[in-house]
């Protein structure tokens, strides 16, 4: 079942200058991006910086502006819906964000925190919306006594569960998340993806998952999209993306991952310099003449690529 | 660049244009007129008065009042004073040089004040000279300026009668000499010292924070991994970043001066812009202070833009087109 | 065996929190060779970044004190003036930062803050001074270096920083060059060329290289020598292919089993448990890293654990790892 249908979105951003600061031309942020997300999976977003990948996430959850294109969530269009119409969507989609340390009010409890949606959207009373944040705060692994902490007590990977807690509140269907450990160390990174995973079996979750990290975009993903430029020029599951890249910039992207064998060392460097070379000899055929990549075309019943 | 200073002088217009208005309302809306005040003999005929009202056109609609005191001003006519009867464009000629050279004055001394302290305040902060510096900021923060004045005044000026306590030159000095300039810098002097070490205050505190954030930065980090000596990281790193809030300042710094140099030139008894804006107030001579107001509120739009022009030239980061 | 560039001998360096000193750097003593590349593993909090500062001397002189010595050309330089210091700064020891954005000057131009390092370390003429940081920024890789050289920092995308960064790192041609995470701020793709371009500036000049990382997927890319850092102390040392293939210590296993890595397929990923321990928490008798791994009998660690040699060239702290297993369910309970 197709939960969320993202069909040619584009944000783009203005650019002001000149005499009177009209706007005279715009940054392409998002270029012309479609997908799909059925029910239950893990679909990733992975790209650069710049790339359009966390503009996409944003625009799905109405934090950008969408310029064309239109977004669908369970049959209905979002795309320009007003903020009052939106907000029974608000629940079923949540947003987790990159960096534990500024997306949670310093100045507010740990309780309030988390209770915020609840009281945004539900009513309940006072020692109820106590016992549920302290429900949730004990599953994602939080002493549930700790409600009237403040986010500066606890330590980055806690800080970041206390921001999926808030996200569960109101049972959401769809989480998108923004580079959710990238700010995290590899072991509380460990600790926050198993998490993830453990959540998704338990309240059926679907996961938009944007990210830059090769090797945890492969482990947490079904399916991939590649982002480069605000388009997208390769999606695939990951075995279709990982042993078999078809993209002259996906490609590029494998060559420069790191390998865990240092045997693999001088064959890399090998690899990163015959890639390089193809990317240029090859641009022509994969981008048009203004550098776009061009519209996503099947070469298989899960693949699709860039071509022209 | 040059879009960015014709931008801002464009943006200037509607606010003049505001300005104008606010001033004009404010001094319509100032009990009594020129021929309400004091130096109306009591005797006089009402009727007389009344029918001399409606030949100056003061009975007519404000905006009648103001298109026409709009009009006279963009032609350069500022009208004449009531009570110095000559035109205010001569009455503000005389006295508004005193204003600018106490200003000026006043400016330099204020940063030959807070530069050398800001820096050292930063550079060895929590030492006791740091302490010390910190300390006179605080007492200059809390005291009202005008007590200040006073003192220095009294210290000064009487008890050791090492300054002039009054007046913008000594009148016995002959126009054009060396010896006019030093009596006009000597009548200046402690006015101007007065407010700086007040005003100073404000900079040193923001000059200290600012060199004590940028010592800490990154880039000193860089500079020090690239041995750079440490005297040589404040001149060539640590100064300019720091001095970037600093020359921001700079407009508003004028600014404030305008506002002070009312209470300051009362309290010298110095023939300037302020003294002239009290006396004219007292006097209910309208054209003088819409002019010195309009006047002191152009200043500080410029003041502000100087700001800007000024941060975007240190800053390349912020620099315009 | 190549000459030996630096010596770092029983160094623990301390920083002042409320008046009492807790050493983050806990004795530590390695030697860095010509042409070797020293990769530091581990994660924040575990003392390699005060390290690499350290070695600089560029902590806070009032809040830190560091003991033992580093031994640089037969000197040590913890007895050396700040005026001499500054004479080996930049010219024969040299940092790359992390975030090339905030470590150069915003209000500076590149090429200033370049030719800064030869100002002070040769005797160049100004102009032969901009022409030398012409060719550096050659070396680096970029590609207008006339234009570059007056461009400002905030100018130029982030692999072209940490570019600039490097030449202004290798403009003196030090011996020793010492980076702190020099590609976490990067793009894999634009990690990958500065990493392939130090590799190469290293080969041609046989330059020794201290690599600080936490990413121990750089560490395979990069390193010769491998040291694992936990809580201040050295506990695991070797050649890159012993560490990565045979790593011994529990520590350093867990980390390999802690990273998704794009060779895996969707698995249960090893979770250490508790955290790093704050230097002032710190439980400094016994191994350090035992809270960790509760599961392990308190008899299999040493009482004193000391680094020791197992095999040739492969250290190891703690006699943990001869009964560490990974626990069952691959350690994943939160808590």
């Amino acid at each position: 079942m197709t939960l969320l249908k993202v069909e040619d979105i584009k944000v783009y951003f203005p650019i002001r200058g000149g005499l009177f600061h009209t706007v005279v031309d715009h940054v392409r942020a998002v270029d012309g991006v479609s997908f799909e997300l059925q029910k239950g999976e893990t679909y990733g977003l992975v790209g650069e910086s710049g790339s359009g990948k966390s503009t996409t996430g944003k625009a799905i959850v109405k934090l950008h502006q969408v310029t064309a294109g239109t977004i669908t969530f369970q049959g209905k269009d979002l795309t320009y819906l007003s903020r009052g119409e939106m907000k029974p969507f608000r629940k079923d989609i949540q947003m987790i964000f990159q960096d534990p340390y500024s997306s949670l009010n310093p100045k507010k409890r740990v309780l309030d925190i988390i209770a915020e949606p609840i009281r945004n959207f539900e009513r309940v009373s006072v020692t109820e919306e106590r016992k549920i944040v302290q429900q949730y705060l004990e599953r994602v692994g939080l002493n549930p006594d700790s409600i009237y902490k403040y986010p500066h007590e606890f330590s980055g990977g806690q800080r970041q569960r206390i921001g999926i807690a808030r996200s569960l509140t109101l049972k959401p269907k769809l989480i998108i998340a923004d580079e959710p450990v990238s700010a995290l160390d590899v072991s509380v990174q460990a600790q926050v993806l198993n998490f993830l995973q453990d959540l998704q079996k338990e309240f059926q979750l679907t996961y938009l998952f944007v990210g830059h990290d090769l090797g945890v975009i492969r482990h947490m993903c079904d399916r991939i999209g590649v982002m480069y430029r605000g388009r997208l020029v390769e999606e695939g599951t990951s075995q279709d993306i990982y042993k078999n890249p078809q993209h002259i910039y996906t490609k590029r992207l494998m060559a420069a991952v790191p390998d865990l064998s240092p045997d693999a060392r001088g064959q890399k460097i090998g690899l990163r310099k015959q890639v390089a070379e193809e990317y240029k000899q090859l641009y022509s055929t994969f981008f048009d003449e203004n550098g776009r990549a061009y519209d996503l075309k099947p070469i298989s019943a899960t693949h699709k690529v860039a071509l022209p | 660049m040059w879009k960015f200073i014709v931008r801002r002088l464009l943006m200037m217009i509607p606010q003049l244009f505001i300005l104008s208005v606010l001033v004009f309302m404010m001094a319509k809306a100032m009990p009594g007129d020129a021929l309400g005040g004091r130096e109306i003999d009591p005797r006089a005929n009402p009727d007389v008065i009344e029918a001399q009202r409606e030949k100056m056109g003061l009975n007519d609609p404000w905006h009648e009042q103001y298109i026409r005191w709009v009009s006279n001003v963009s032609k350069g006519d500022w009208g004449v004073s009531y009570t110095h009867k000559v035109q205010v464009t001569d009455v503000i000629e005389d006295r508004i040089w005193n204003t600018v050279n106490l200003a000026l004055l006043t400016l330099i001394f204020t940063y030959l004040i807070a530069i050398p302290l800001g820096l050292i305040s930063g550079r060895y902060s929590d030492s006791w000279i740091d302490k010390v510096i910190t300390g006179y900021t605080y007492i200059g923060f809390a005291t009202p300026m005008f007590i200040f004045a006073i003192i220095m005044l009294f210290v000064f000026g009487f008890s050791l009668d090492l300054f002039p306590t009054g007046g913008s030159v000594n009148p016995t000095v002959e126009e054009g000499t060396f010896a006019y300039v030093l009596s006009k810098i000597n009548h200046m002097i402690l006015p101007a010292f007065s407010t700086a070490i007040v005003s100073t205050t404000v900079i040193i505190q923001y000059l200290r924070n600012e060199v004590i954030d940028n010592k800490m930065k990154d880039f000193v980090r860089t500079a020090k991994a690239k041995g750079v000596p440490e005297t040589n990281i404040y001149t060539h790193h640590v100064l300019r970043n720091s001095f970037l809030p600093i020359a921001a300042f700079l407009g508003y710094e004028i600014t404030g001066l305008v506002g002070g140099a009312v209470i300051i030139e009362t309290i010298f008894n110095y023939p300037g812009i302020g003294q002239l804006f009290l006396s004219s107030v007292h006097a209910r001579d309208f054209s003088v202070v819409t002019a010195v107001v309009m006047m002191t509120g152009f200043a500080t739009l410029l003041g502000t833009l100087l700001s800007d022009i000024i941060l975007s030239i240190v800053d390349p980061r912020i620099r315009i087109d | 065996m190549e000459k030996e560039l630096l010596r770092v001998e029983n160094l623990t360096t301390s920083f002042c929190i409320d008046d009492q000193y807790y050493a983050a750097v806990d004795d530590l003593s390695f030697a860095v060779h010509e042409n070797e590349i020293v990769a530091i593993v581990g994660e924040s909090g575990c003392g390699k970044s005060a390290l690499a500062l350290s070695i600089m001397q560029l902590h806070d002189k009032k809040r830190t004190k560091s003991e033992g010595s580093i031994i640089y050309k037969g000197t040590n330089l913890l007895n050396e003036a700040e005026s001499k210091l500054n004479k080996v700064r930049g010219r024969h020891i040299s940092m790359i930062f992390q975030e090339p954005l905030t470590a150069l000057n915003p209000l500076m131009t590149v090429g200033k803050q370049i030719e800064e390092s030869l100002h002070y370390h040769t005797d160049l003429s100004k102009k032969q001074q901009k022409a030398k940081t012409l060719t550096l920024l050659e070396q680096v890789g970029i590609p207008y270096p006339k234009r570059t050289y007056k461009q400002y920092p905030h100018e130029l995308s982030g692999g072209m920083r940490q570019r600039v960064m490097i030449a202004i790192a290798v403009a003196c041609s030090p011996s020793l060059v010492i980076a702190d995470e020099p590609t976490t701020a990067l793009d894999v793709t634009i990690q990958a060329q500065i990493l392939d371009l130090l590799k190469d500036i290293q080969q041609k000049t046989k330059m020794g290289i201290i690599f600080i990382t936490h990413d121990l997927g750089v560490v395979a890319e990069i390193a010769d020598q491998v040291i694992v850092m936990y809580a201040g102390q050295i506990v695991e040392k070797g050649s890159v292919k012993t560490i990565l293939e045979r790593p011994l210590h529990p520590y350093t296993k867990s980390l390999l089993h802690s990273i998704p890595t794009v060779k895996k397929e969707k698995n249960r990923l090893h979770v250490i448990q508790g955290m790093v321990p704050s230097i002032a928490k710190m439980n400094r008798s016994g191994c350090r890293f035992k809270e960790r791994i509760p599961w392990i009998s308190v008899q299999s660690h040493a009482q004193f654990p000391r680094l020791h040699e197992v095999e040739p060239g492969h250290f190891v702290r703690c006699t943990c790892y001869k009964q560490f297993h990974f626990p069952k369910e691959g350690g994943t309970a939160i808590r």
